[in-house]
Protein backbone atom coordinates (compact mmCIF):
# COMPACT_ATOMS: atom_id res chain seq x y z
CA UNK A 1 0.00 0.00 0.00
CA UNK A 2 1.37 3.36 -0.66
CA UNK A 3 1.37 6.45 1.67
CA UNK A 4 -0.33 9.44 0.93
CA UNK A 5 2.86 11.01 1.91
CA UNK A 6 4.90 9.46 -1.24
CA UNK A 7 7.53 12.18 -3.16
CA UNK A 8 5.34 13.66 -5.64
CA UNK A 9 8.27 13.99 -8.11
CA UNK A 10 7.54 11.11 -10.60
CA UNK A 11 10.13 9.29 -12.38
CA UNK A 12 10.04 6.72 -15.03
CA UNK A 13 6.48 6.87 -17.04
CA UNK A 14 7.74 6.09 -20.63
CA UNK A 15 5.67 5.15 -23.38
CA UNK A 16 6.71 3.10 -26.54
CA UNK A 17 4.04 2.80 -29.29
CA UNK A 18 5.28 0.37 -31.84
CA UNK A 19 2.77 -0.27 -34.86
CA UNK A 20 -0.28 0.09 -33.46
CA UNK A 21 -3.71 0.16 -35.39
CA UNK A 22 -7.18 -0.38 -34.51
CA UNK A 23 -9.76 -1.34 -36.55
CA UNK A 24 -13.61 -1.75 -35.65
CA UNK A 25 -16.85 -2.96 -37.37
CA UNK A 26 -19.45 0.09 -37.80
CA UNK A 27 -22.76 -0.51 -38.63
CA UNK A 28 -23.25 1.91 -41.31
CA UNK A 29 -19.29 2.08 -43.13
CA UNK A 30 -18.38 -1.40 -42.17
CA UNK A 31 -14.93 -2.14 -41.64
CA UNK A 32 -12.98 1.43 -40.49
CA UNK A 33 -9.57 1.71 -40.40
CA UNK A 34 -9.31 4.25 -37.05
CA UNK A 35 -5.51 3.82 -36.94
CA UNK A 36 -2.81 2.92 -39.19
CA UNK A 37 0.87 2.00 -37.85
CA UNK A 38 1.50 4.36 -34.87
CA UNK A 39 4.56 4.57 -33.83
CA UNK A 40 5.86 6.68 -31.15
CA UNK A 41 8.28 7.16 -27.84
CA UNK A 42 6.63 9.28 -24.94
CA UNK A 43 9.52 10.64 -22.64
CA UNK A 44 9.24 10.48 -19.01
CA UNK A 45 7.88 13.56 -17.70
CA UNK A 46 7.34 14.82 -21.44
CA UNK A 47 3.80 16.99 -21.97
CA UNK A 48 2.69 15.08 -25.02
CA UNK A 49 -0.25 16.69 -27.29
CA UNK A 50 -2.06 14.83 -29.91
CA UNK A 51 -3.51 17.12 -31.93
CA UNK A 52 -5.81 16.57 -35.40
CA UNK A 53 -9.11 16.96 -36.70
CA UNK A 54 -11.96 15.53 -35.07
CA UNK A 55 -12.42 11.76 -36.09
CA UNK A 56 -8.72 11.32 -36.77
CA UNK A 57 -8.24 8.69 -34.02
CA UNK A 58 -6.37 10.71 -31.60
CA UNK A 59 -8.84 9.77 -28.54
CA UNK A 60 -8.98 5.83 -29.77
CA UNK A 61 -4.93 6.42 -29.62
CA UNK A 62 -4.88 7.35 -26.26
CA UNK A 63 -7.74 5.27 -24.93
CA UNK A 64 -5.32 2.53 -26.18
CA UNK A 65 -2.65 4.01 -24.26
CA UNK A 66 -4.89 4.05 -20.89
CA UNK A 67 -5.79 0.62 -21.88
CA UNK A 68 -9.04 1.66 -21.93
CA UNK A 69 -9.59 -0.57 -25.01
CA UNK A 70 -7.06 -2.91 -26.80
CA UNK A 71 -5.39 -2.43 -29.99
CA UNK A 72 -5.95 -4.39 -33.00
CA UNK A 73 -2.34 -4.65 -33.89
CA UNK A 74 0.96 -3.24 -32.40
CA UNK A 75 1.80 -3.29 -28.37
CA UNK A 76 1.79 0.04 -26.63
CA UNK A 77 4.30 -1.03 -22.99
CA UNK A 78 4.92 1.58 -20.37
CA UNK A 79 8.23 1.45 -18.74
CA UNK A 80 8.44 -2.08 -20.15
CA UNK A 81 5.53 -3.44 -18.86
CA UNK A 82 3.05 -4.07 -21.95
CA UNK A 83 -0.35 -2.24 -21.30
CA UNK A 84 -3.63 -4.40 -21.34
CA UNK A 85 -5.62 -3.17 -19.03
CA UNK A 86 -6.38 0.04 -16.91
CA UNK A 87 -3.39 0.17 -14.72
CA UNK A 88 -2.57 2.25 -11.48
CA UNK A 89 0.13 4.08 -12.38
CA UNK A 90 -2.17 6.04 -14.88
CA UNK A 91 -5.01 8.27 -14.51
CA UNK A 92 -7.59 9.47 -16.97
CA UNK A 93 -9.50 12.71 -17.16
CA UNK A 94 -12.03 12.64 -19.59
CA UNK A 95 -14.15 15.38 -22.07
CA UNK A 96 -16.63 15.84 -19.00
CA UNK A 97 -15.47 16.06 -15.73
CA UNK A 98 -17.69 12.87 -14.95
CA UNK A 99 -18.32 13.88 -11.54
CA UNK A 100 -20.67 11.67 -9.41
CA UNK A 101 -23.99 13.99 -8.49
CA UNK A 102 -24.82 12.26 -5.22
CA UNK A 103 -21.18 12.86 -4.29
CA UNK A 104 -19.45 15.87 -2.50
CA UNK A 105 -16.77 17.14 -4.41
CA UNK A 106 -14.36 15.96 -1.72
CA UNK A 107 -15.76 12.16 -2.17
CA UNK A 108 -15.96 12.52 -5.60
CA UNK A 109 -12.05 13.27 -5.12
CA UNK A 110 -11.23 10.41 -2.60
CA UNK A 111 -13.16 7.72 -5.70
CA UNK A 112 -10.38 6.42 -6.74
CA UNK A 113 -9.00 5.51 -3.43
CA UNK A 114 -12.66 4.21 -2.32
CA UNK A 115 -12.15 1.69 -5.50
CA UNK A 116 -8.86 0.73 -4.97
CA UNK A 117 -9.61 -0.39 -1.45
CA UNK A 118 -7.48 1.86 0.19
CA UNK A 119 -7.46 4.15 3.47
CA UNK A 120 -9.69 6.97 2.68
CA UNK A 121 -9.69 8.61 6.24
CA UNK A 122 -6.11 8.59 5.33
CA UNK A 123 -6.34 9.87 2.14
CA UNK A 124 -8.61 13.09 3.39
CA UNK A 125 -5.33 15.31 3.98
CA UNK A 126 -4.10 14.98 0.66
CA UNK A 127 -7.43 15.55 -0.74
CA UNK A 128 -8.10 18.54 0.92
CA UNK A 129 -4.46 19.99 0.12
CA UNK A 130 -5.24 19.41 -4.00
CA UNK A 131 -8.47 21.05 -3.72
CA UNK A 132 -7.61 23.98 -1.95
CA UNK A 133 -4.23 24.10 -4.39
CA UNK A 134 -6.94 24.77 -6.92
CA UNK A 135 -8.97 27.35 -5.51
CA UNK A 136 -11.78 24.89 -4.53
CA UNK A 137 -11.14 24.79 -0.52
CA UNK A 138 -14.13 25.95 0.22
CA UNK A 139 -16.12 23.77 -1.90
CA UNK A 140 -15.04 20.40 -0.51
CA UNK A 141 -18.84 19.65 0.97
CA UNK A 142 -20.26 21.59 -2.40
CA UNK A 143 -21.98 18.80 -4.97
CA UNK A 144 -21.07 19.45 -8.38
CA UNK A 145 -24.42 20.75 -9.68
CA UNK A 146 -23.21 23.80 -7.54
CA UNK A 147 -20.08 24.24 -9.19
CA UNK A 148 -19.20 25.47 -12.61
CA UNK A 149 -17.81 23.62 -15.53
CA UNK A 150 -14.45 25.38 -14.80
CA UNK A 151 -14.09 24.35 -11.36
CA UNK A 152 -15.93 20.78 -11.85
CA UNK A 153 -12.78 19.75 -14.51
CA UNK A 154 -10.33 20.81 -11.72
CA UNK A 155 -12.07 18.70 -9.23
CA UNK A 156 -11.68 15.81 -11.99
CA UNK A 157 -8.52 16.97 -12.01
CA UNK A 158 -7.84 16.28 -8.33
CA UNK A 159 -9.40 13.17 -8.76
CA UNK A 160 -6.69 12.18 -11.15
CA UNK A 161 -3.64 13.99 -9.12
CA UNK A 162 -5.11 12.14 -6.38
CA UNK A 163 -2.71 9.04 -6.04
CA UNK A 164 -0.06 10.72 -7.71
CA UNK A 165 0.45 8.20 -11.09
CA UNK A 166 2.95 8.41 -13.36
CA UNK A 167 1.44 9.20 -16.17
CA UNK A 168 -1.99 11.18 -16.94
CA UNK A 169 -4.20 10.81 -19.72
CA UNK A 170 -6.66 13.68 -20.86
CA UNK A 171 -8.93 13.49 -23.57
CA UNK A 172 -9.83 17.24 -24.48
CA UNK A 173 -9.88 18.20 -20.82
CA UNK A 174 -11.22 21.87 -21.53
CA UNK A 175 -13.16 21.26 -24.62
CA UNK A 176 -16.30 22.41 -22.97
CA UNK A 177 -14.83 25.07 -21.09
CA UNK A 178 -15.65 28.83 -22.45
CA UNK A 179 -12.10 30.20 -23.97
CA UNK A 180 -11.44 32.27 -20.92
CA UNK A 181 -11.93 29.67 -18.59
CA UNK A 182 -9.99 27.52 -20.70
CA UNK A 183 -6.87 29.41 -21.24
CA UNK A 184 -7.11 30.19 -16.99
CA UNK A 185 -6.98 25.91 -16.98
CA UNK A 186 -4.40 25.63 -19.08
CA UNK A 187 -1.98 27.93 -16.64
CA UNK A 188 -3.03 26.12 -13.84
CA UNK A 189 -2.27 22.60 -15.68
CA UNK A 190 1.35 24.00 -17.12
CA UNK A 191 1.78 24.70 -13.21
CA UNK A 192 0.80 20.98 -12.17
CA UNK A 193 3.15 19.66 -14.91
CA UNK A 194 5.65 21.58 -13.80
CA UNK A 195 5.26 21.00 -10.66
CA UNK A 196 5.40 17.15 -10.20
CA UNK A 197 7.13 16.06 -13.25
CA UNK A 198 4.15 13.64 -14.76
CA UNK A 199 4.31 12.21 -18.32
CA UNK A 200 1.04 14.11 -19.61
CA UNK A 201 -0.38 12.73 -22.80
CA UNK A 202 -2.95 15.56 -23.88
CA UNK A 203 -5.31 15.22 -26.96
CA UNK A 204 -6.95 18.40 -28.33
CA UNK A 205 -8.23 20.17 -31.66
CA UNK A 206 -6.94 23.61 -30.68
CA UNK A 207 -3.61 24.37 -32.00
CA UNK A 208 -2.74 27.04 -29.63
CA UNK A 209 -3.83 25.47 -26.68
CA UNK A 210 -1.24 22.42 -28.21
CA UNK A 211 1.50 25.13 -28.45
CA UNK A 212 0.78 26.59 -24.61
CA UNK A 213 0.97 23.65 -23.16
CA UNK A 214 3.14 20.87 -24.82
CA UNK A 215 6.83 20.13 -25.15
CA UNK A 216 5.96 17.92 -28.65
CA UNK A 217 2.74 17.71 -30.93
CA UNK A 218 1.90 14.79 -32.53
CA UNK A 219 -0.32 16.05 -35.94
CA UNK A 220 -2.56 13.57 -36.90
CA UNK A 221 -4.44 13.24 -39.90
CA UNK A 222 -8.24 11.46 -40.35
CA UNK A 223 -9.13 8.48 -42.46
CA UNK A 224 -7.04 6.42 -41.44
CA UNK A 225 -5.73 8.29 -38.47
CA UNK A 226 -1.92 8.14 -38.38
CA UNK A 227 0.79 10.37 -37.31
CA UNK A 228 2.34 12.68 -40.20
CA UNK A 229 4.06 14.90 -38.00
CA UNK A 230 5.92 15.61 -34.75
CA UNK A 231 6.30 19.17 -33.81
CA UNK A 232 8.68 20.17 -31.15
CA UNK A 233 7.73 23.71 -29.55
CA UNK A 234 11.43 24.21 -29.01
CA UNK A 235 10.24 26.41 -25.61
CA UNK A 236 13.66 26.48 -22.97
CA UNK A 237 12.74 24.15 -20.58
CA UNK A 238 12.48 26.66 -17.97
CA UNK A 239 10.09 28.59 -19.96
CA UNK A 240 7.27 29.69 -17.21
CA UNK A 241 3.65 29.81 -18.92
CA UNK A 242 3.63 33.20 -19.57
CA UNK A 243 6.84 33.43 -21.43
CA UNK A 244 5.60 30.86 -23.49
CA UNK A 245 2.91 32.58 -24.87
CA UNK A 246 4.39 36.10 -25.06
CA UNK A 247 6.72 35.26 -27.82
CA UNK A 248 7.36 35.24 -31.27
CA UNK A 249 8.36 31.69 -31.26
CA UNK A 250 4.88 30.84 -30.07
CA UNK A 251 3.47 32.75 -33.19
CA UNK A 252 6.03 30.83 -35.54
CA UNK A 253 4.85 27.71 -34.12
CA UNK A 254 1.54 28.16 -34.61
CA UNK A 255 2.19 28.78 -38.08
CA UNK A 256 3.68 25.69 -38.41
CA UNK A 257 1.03 24.14 -37.51
CA UNK A 258 -1.21 25.87 -39.25
CA UNK A 259 0.80 25.09 -42.74
CA UNK A 260 1.00 21.66 -41.57
CA UNK A 261 -2.81 20.87 -41.72
CA UNK A 262 -3.33 23.33 -44.78
CA UNK A 263 -0.76 20.49 -46.23
CA UNK A 264 -3.17 17.80 -45.05
CA UNK A 265 -5.84 19.44 -46.84
CA UNK A 266 -7.52 20.40 -43.52
CA UNK A 267 -8.82 23.91 -43.18
CA UNK A 268 -7.71 26.09 -40.37
CA UNK A 269 -9.16 29.45 -39.18
CA UNK B 1 -9.55 32.63 -10.68
CA UNK B 2 -11.29 35.14 -8.76
CA UNK B 3 -12.42 34.30 -5.09
CA UNK B 4 -15.57 36.22 -5.71
CA UNK B 5 -16.62 35.43 -9.01
CA UNK B 6 -16.31 31.61 -7.63
CA UNK B 7 -18.35 32.19 -5.06
CA UNK B 8 -21.45 34.04 -7.17
CA UNK B 9 -21.35 30.59 -9.20
CA UNK B 10 -21.85 28.97 -6.31
CA UNK B 11 -24.23 30.67 -4.00
CA UNK B 12 -26.98 31.63 -7.05
CA UNK B 13 -28.40 28.09 -7.35
CA UNK B 14 -28.86 27.45 -3.42
CA UNK B 15 -30.48 30.65 -3.53
CA UNK B 16 -32.88 29.59 -6.30
CA UNK B 17 -33.38 26.54 -4.76
CA UNK B 18 -34.01 27.81 -0.65
CA UNK B 19 -36.90 30.50 -2.59
CA UNK B 20 -38.54 27.42 -3.59
CA UNK B 21 -38.47 25.33 -0.61
CA UNK B 22 -39.60 28.04 1.42
CA UNK B 23 -43.02 30.24 -0.26
CA UNK B 24 -43.67 27.58 -3.19
CA UNK B 25 -44.32 24.50 -0.36
CA UNK B 26 -46.75 26.46 1.57
CA UNK B 27 -48.59 27.52 -1.54
CA UNK B 28 -48.38 24.06 -2.90
CA UNK B 29 -50.25 22.73 0.43
CA UNK B 30 -53.22 25.04 0.40
CA UNK B 31 -53.54 24.75 -4.21
CA UNK B 32 -53.15 20.85 -2.89
CA UNK B 33 -56.10 21.21 -0.53
CA UNK B 34 -59.06 23.70 -2.62
CA UNK B 35 -60.08 20.42 -4.73
CA UNK B 36 -60.79 18.59 -1.92
CA UNK B 37 -63.10 21.36 -0.29
CA UNK B 38 -65.06 21.93 -3.39
CA UNK B 39 -65.62 18.06 -3.97
CA UNK B 40 -66.43 18.39 0.23
CA UNK B 41 -68.97 21.16 -0.80
CA UNK B 42 -70.50 19.32 -3.44
CA UNK B 43 -71.45 15.86 -1.58
CA UNK B 44 -72.84 17.95 1.06
CA UNK B 45 -74.67 19.87 -1.14
CA UNK B 46 -76.07 16.35 -2.69
CA UNK B 47 -77.10 15.50 0.96
CA UNK B 48 -79.19 19.02 1.14
CA UNK B 49 -80.81 18.46 -2.18
CA UNK B 50 -82.22 14.42 -0.96
CA UNK B 51 -82.29 13.34 -4.58
CA UNK B 52 -84.27 10.15 -4.48
CA UNK B 53 -81.73 7.96 -6.97
CA UNK B 54 -79.01 8.87 -4.56
CA UNK B 55 -80.34 8.47 -1.19
CA UNK B 56 -79.30 4.76 -1.43
CA UNK B 57 -75.99 5.31 -3.24
CA UNK B 58 -74.14 7.86 -1.27
CA UNK B 59 -74.05 8.91 2.05
CA UNK B 60 -74.33 12.80 3.76
CA UNK B 61 -70.68 13.45 5.34
CA UNK B 62 -72.39 13.84 8.62
CA UNK B 63 -73.67 10.08 8.24
CA UNK B 64 -69.70 9.47 7.33
CA UNK B 65 -68.18 11.13 9.93
CA UNK B 66 -70.25 9.62 12.76
CA UNK B 67 -69.70 6.20 11.20
CA UNK B 68 -65.79 7.13 11.43
CA UNK B 69 -66.32 8.38 14.66
CA UNK B 70 -68.05 5.21 16.13
CA UNK B 71 -65.56 3.39 14.60
CA UNK B 72 -62.57 4.72 15.81
CA UNK B 73 -64.58 5.67 19.32
CA UNK B 74 -65.51 1.45 19.70
CA UNK B 75 -62.12 0.67 18.67
CA UNK B 76 -64.10 -2.03 16.38
CA UNK B 77 -61.56 -0.35 13.07
CA UNK B 78 -58.25 -0.83 14.15
CA UNK B 79 -58.47 -4.98 14.07
CA UNK B 80 -59.36 -4.42 10.43
CA UNK B 81 -56.69 -1.39 9.84
CA UNK B 82 -53.36 -3.36 11.68
CA UNK B 83 -54.71 -6.64 9.65
CA UNK B 84 -54.81 -4.64 6.05
CA UNK B 85 -51.52 -2.90 6.63
CA UNK B 86 -50.23 -6.50 7.52
CA UNK B 87 -51.13 -7.82 4.21
CA UNK B 88 -49.39 -4.85 2.89
CA UNK B 89 -46.14 -4.59 4.13
CA UNK B 90 -45.93 -8.19 3.60
CA UNK B 91 -47.11 -8.40 0.21
CA UNK B 92 -45.17 -5.10 -0.87
CA UNK B 93 -41.96 -6.43 0.68
CA UNK B 94 -41.78 -9.75 -1.20
CA UNK B 95 -42.58 -7.45 -4.50
CA UNK B 96 -39.64 -5.46 -3.64
CA UNK B 97 -37.45 -8.05 -3.08
CA UNK B 98 -38.81 -10.24 -6.13
CA UNK B 99 -38.90 -6.94 -8.25
CA UNK B 100 -35.05 -5.95 -7.29
CA UNK B 101 -33.33 -9.32 -7.64
CA UNK B 102 -35.27 -9.85 -10.71
CA UNK B 103 -34.88 -6.85 -12.49
CA UNK B 104 -31.07 -6.40 -11.74
CA UNK B 105 -30.37 -9.49 -13.21
CA UNK B 106 -32.73 -9.03 -15.94
CA UNK B 107 -30.98 -4.77 -16.19
CA UNK B 108 -27.60 -6.00 -16.44
CA UNK B 109 -28.05 -7.64 -19.66
CA UNK B 110 -29.25 -5.98 -22.82
CA UNK B 111 -30.06 -9.17 -24.39
CA UNK B 112 -31.98 -10.82 -20.97
CA UNK B 113 -33.41 -7.33 -21.31
CA UNK B 114 -35.24 -7.97 -25.39
CA UNK B 115 -35.83 -11.62 -24.07
CA UNK B 116 -38.00 -11.06 -21.02
CA UNK B 117 -39.41 -8.00 -22.63
CA UNK B 118 -42.59 -9.22 -24.08
CA UNK B 119 -43.50 -11.70 -21.03
CA UNK B 120 -43.34 -8.85 -18.45
CA UNK B 121 -46.08 -6.85 -20.92
CA UNK B 122 -47.88 -10.07 -21.28
CA UNK B 123 -48.18 -10.52 -17.26
CA UNK B 124 -48.74 -7.15 -16.90
CA UNK B 125 -51.23 -7.05 -19.39
CA UNK B 126 -53.05 -10.03 -17.13
CA UNK B 127 -55.70 -8.56 -14.38
CA UNK B 128 -53.90 -9.53 -12.26
CA UNK B 129 -56.68 -8.93 -9.35
CA UNK B 130 -59.23 -11.76 -11.52
CA UNK B 131 -56.58 -14.03 -10.06
CA UNK B 132 -58.17 -13.83 -6.75
CA UNK B 133 -60.24 -16.87 -6.53
CA UNK B 134 -57.60 -19.15 -7.30
CA UNK B 135 -55.10 -17.79 -4.75
CA UNK B 136 -57.67 -17.86 -2.15
CA UNK B 137 -57.44 -21.77 -2.89
CA UNK B 138 -53.96 -21.93 -3.23
CA UNK B 139 -53.29 -19.66 0.24
CA UNK B 140 -56.69 -19.90 2.41
CA UNK B 141 -58.83 -17.56 4.19
CA UNK B 142 -56.15 -15.84 6.29
CA UNK B 143 -53.84 -13.49 5.29
CA UNK B 144 -51.70 -15.66 3.15
CA UNK B 145 -53.63 -15.08 0.34
CA UNK B 146 -53.98 -11.29 0.13
CA UNK B 147 -50.10 -11.04 0.55
CA UNK B 148 -49.92 -13.29 -2.39
CA UNK B 149 -52.13 -10.90 -4.56
CA UNK B 150 -50.54 -7.65 -2.95
CA UNK B 151 -47.14 -8.78 -3.78
CA UNK B 152 -47.99 -9.82 -7.32
CA UNK B 153 -50.23 -6.40 -7.99
CA UNK B 154 -47.09 -4.09 -6.76
CA UNK B 155 -44.10 -6.62 -8.35
CA UNK B 156 -44.88 -5.51 -11.71
CA UNK B 157 -44.64 -1.80 -11.99
CA UNK B 158 -41.54 -2.63 -9.58
CA UNK B 159 -40.18 -4.40 -11.72
CA UNK B 160 -40.02 -2.05 -14.63
CA UNK B 161 -38.92 0.72 -12.34
CA UNK B 162 -35.40 -1.60 -11.45
CA UNK B 163 -35.15 -2.73 -14.71
CA UNK B 164 -35.70 0.86 -16.25
CA UNK B 165 -33.24 2.61 -13.69
CA UNK B 166 -30.54 -0.35 -14.66
CA UNK B 167 -30.59 0.87 -17.86
CA UNK B 168 -30.32 5.14 -16.63
CA UNK B 169 -26.61 4.53 -16.44
CA UNK B 170 -23.98 6.90 -18.09
CA UNK B 171 -21.53 4.94 -20.33
CA UNK B 172 -18.93 7.75 -19.00
CA UNK B 173 -19.35 7.08 -15.45
CA UNK B 174 -18.28 3.24 -16.14
CA UNK B 175 -15.43 4.47 -18.19
CA UNK B 176 -14.44 6.53 -15.06
CA UNK B 177 -14.95 3.42 -13.19
CA UNK B 178 -13.32 1.10 -15.44
CA UNK B 179 -9.96 3.92 -15.45
CA UNK B 180 -9.76 2.92 -12.05
CA UNK B 181 -9.97 -0.90 -12.12
CA UNK B 182 -13.27 -0.90 -10.36
CA UNK B 183 -14.93 -4.58 -10.08
CA UNK B 184 -17.69 -5.23 -12.11
CA UNK B 185 -19.98 -5.40 -8.01
CA UNK B 186 -18.29 -2.15 -7.45
CA UNK B 187 -18.59 -0.57 -10.72
CA UNK B 188 -22.92 -1.79 -9.09
CA UNK B 189 -22.69 -0.32 -5.96
CA UNK B 190 -21.46 2.59 -7.32
CA UNK B 191 -22.76 4.28 -10.37
CA UNK B 192 -25.01 1.81 -11.64
CA UNK B 193 -27.39 1.77 -8.66
CA UNK B 194 -27.42 5.12 -7.36
CA UNK B 195 -28.58 5.92 -11.07
CA UNK B 196 -31.33 3.46 -10.85
CA UNK B 197 -33.09 5.13 -7.77
CA UNK B 198 -35.67 7.66 -9.31
CA UNK B 199 -36.76 5.11 -11.40
CA UNK B 200 -36.70 2.40 -8.67
CA UNK B 201 -38.92 4.74 -6.63
CA UNK B 202 -41.18 5.83 -9.37
CA UNK B 203 -41.94 2.19 -9.69
CA UNK B 204 -42.47 1.98 -5.40
CA UNK B 205 -44.77 4.88 -5.76
CA UNK B 206 -46.87 3.00 -8.28
CA UNK B 207 -46.43 -0.51 -6.59
CA UNK B 208 -47.44 0.85 -3.47
CA UNK B 209 -50.75 1.89 -4.33
CA UNK B 210 -51.32 -1.78 -6.43
CA UNK B 211 -50.18 -3.57 -3.73
CA UNK B 212 -53.24 -1.70 -1.42
CA UNK B 213 -55.47 -2.51 -4.34
CA UNK B 214 -54.69 -5.78 -4.23
CA UNK B 215 -54.68 -6.73 -0.65
CA UNK B 216 -58.38 -5.00 -0.54
CA UNK B 217 -59.72 -7.20 -3.65
CA UNK B 218 -58.12 -10.40 -1.96
CA UNK B 219 -60.24 -9.46 0.98
CA UNK B 220 -63.21 -8.84 -0.91
CA UNK B 221 -62.72 -12.12 -2.56
CA UNK B 222 -63.12 -14.01 1.05
CA UNK B 223 -61.55 -12.99 4.17
CA UNK B 224 -62.39 -13.14 8.18
CA UNK B 225 -60.67 -9.35 9.08
CA UNK B 226 -59.42 -6.60 7.13
CA UNK B 227 -60.77 -2.95 5.92
CA UNK B 228 -61.56 -4.12 2.32
CA UNK B 229 -63.76 -7.30 4.85
CA UNK B 230 -65.23 -4.59 6.47
CA UNK B 231 -66.64 -2.88 3.18
CA UNK B 232 -67.71 -6.28 1.88
CA UNK B 233 -69.78 -7.12 5.53
CA UNK B 234 -71.66 -4.14 5.70
CA UNK B 235 -72.43 -3.87 1.76
CA UNK B 236 -74.56 -7.10 2.86
CA UNK B 237 -75.94 -4.68 5.43
CA UNK B 238 -76.63 -1.80 3.18
CA UNK B 239 -74.71 0.13 5.67
CA UNK B 240 -73.88 3.36 3.20
CA UNK B 241 -71.66 5.54 5.99
CA UNK B 242 -70.05 2.13 7.59
CA UNK B 243 -68.70 1.28 4.23
CA UNK B 244 -67.74 5.06 3.65
CA UNK B 245 -65.81 5.28 6.75
CA UNK B 246 -62.92 2.24 6.09
CA UNK B 247 -62.59 3.52 2.25
CA UNK B 248 -61.66 6.84 3.87
CA UNK B 249 -59.16 5.05 5.96
CA UNK B 250 -57.69 3.10 2.75
CA UNK B 251 -57.48 6.86 0.61
CA UNK B 252 -55.73 7.94 3.87
CA UNK B 253 -53.54 5.26 3.98
CA UNK B 254 -52.93 5.44 -0.05
CA UNK B 255 -52.14 8.85 0.37
CA UNK B 256 -49.25 8.15 3.40
CA UNK B 257 -47.67 5.76 0.96
CA UNK B 258 -47.76 7.92 -1.57
CA UNK B 259 -46.18 10.84 -0.21
CA UNK B 260 -44.02 8.76 2.10
CA UNK B 261 -42.38 7.33 -1.48
CA UNK B 262 -42.00 10.46 -2.54
CA UNK B 263 -40.40 11.71 0.41
CA UNK B 264 -38.16 8.73 1.09
CA UNK B 265 -37.06 9.17 -2.81
CA UNK B 266 -36.48 12.77 -2.45
CA UNK B 267 -34.29 12.32 0.35
CA UNK B 268 -31.96 10.18 -1.84
CA UNK B 269 -32.36 12.23 -5.06
CA UNK B 270 -31.37 15.53 -4.01
CA UNK B 271 -28.63 15.21 -6.37
CA UNK B 272 -31.24 14.57 -9.65
CA UNK B 273 -31.74 17.05 -12.23
CA UNK B 274 -27.84 18.17 -12.33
Amino acid sequence: MRAPERATRSVGGTIHVTGVSKRYRDRQAGEVLALKDVDLSIHGGEFLALLGPSGCGKTTLLRILAGLEPASTGRVAIDDTVVEEPSERVAFVFQSPVLLPWRTILSNVLLPVEVRGWPVEEWRGRARGLLETTGLGEFVDHYPRQLSGGMRQRAAICRALLTDPQILFMDEPFGALDAMTREAMNEELFRIWRGTGKTVVFVTHDMAEAVRLASRIVVMSSRPGRIVRVVDTGFAPDATYAERIDNVQFLNKLQELRSAFTGLGVRTP
Amino acid sequence: MNRERLREQVQAPTSLEGAKGGAGRHSTLVLGAIPFIVAFGIWDALGWLDLQSLRYVIPTPESVLAALYDDFASGVIWRHVVVTLEELALGLLIAIAAALALGVVIGRSDRLERSFYPIIVFFQAVPKVALAPLWLIAFGFGIGSKVALAAMVGFFPLLVGVIVGMAAMRREEVELMRSLKATPWQIFVKVQLPRAIPSIFGGLEVGALFALIGAVVGEFVGAQAGLGYLIQFRSTRLDLPGIFSPLAVLALIGLVLDLGAKAVGRRLMTWEGE
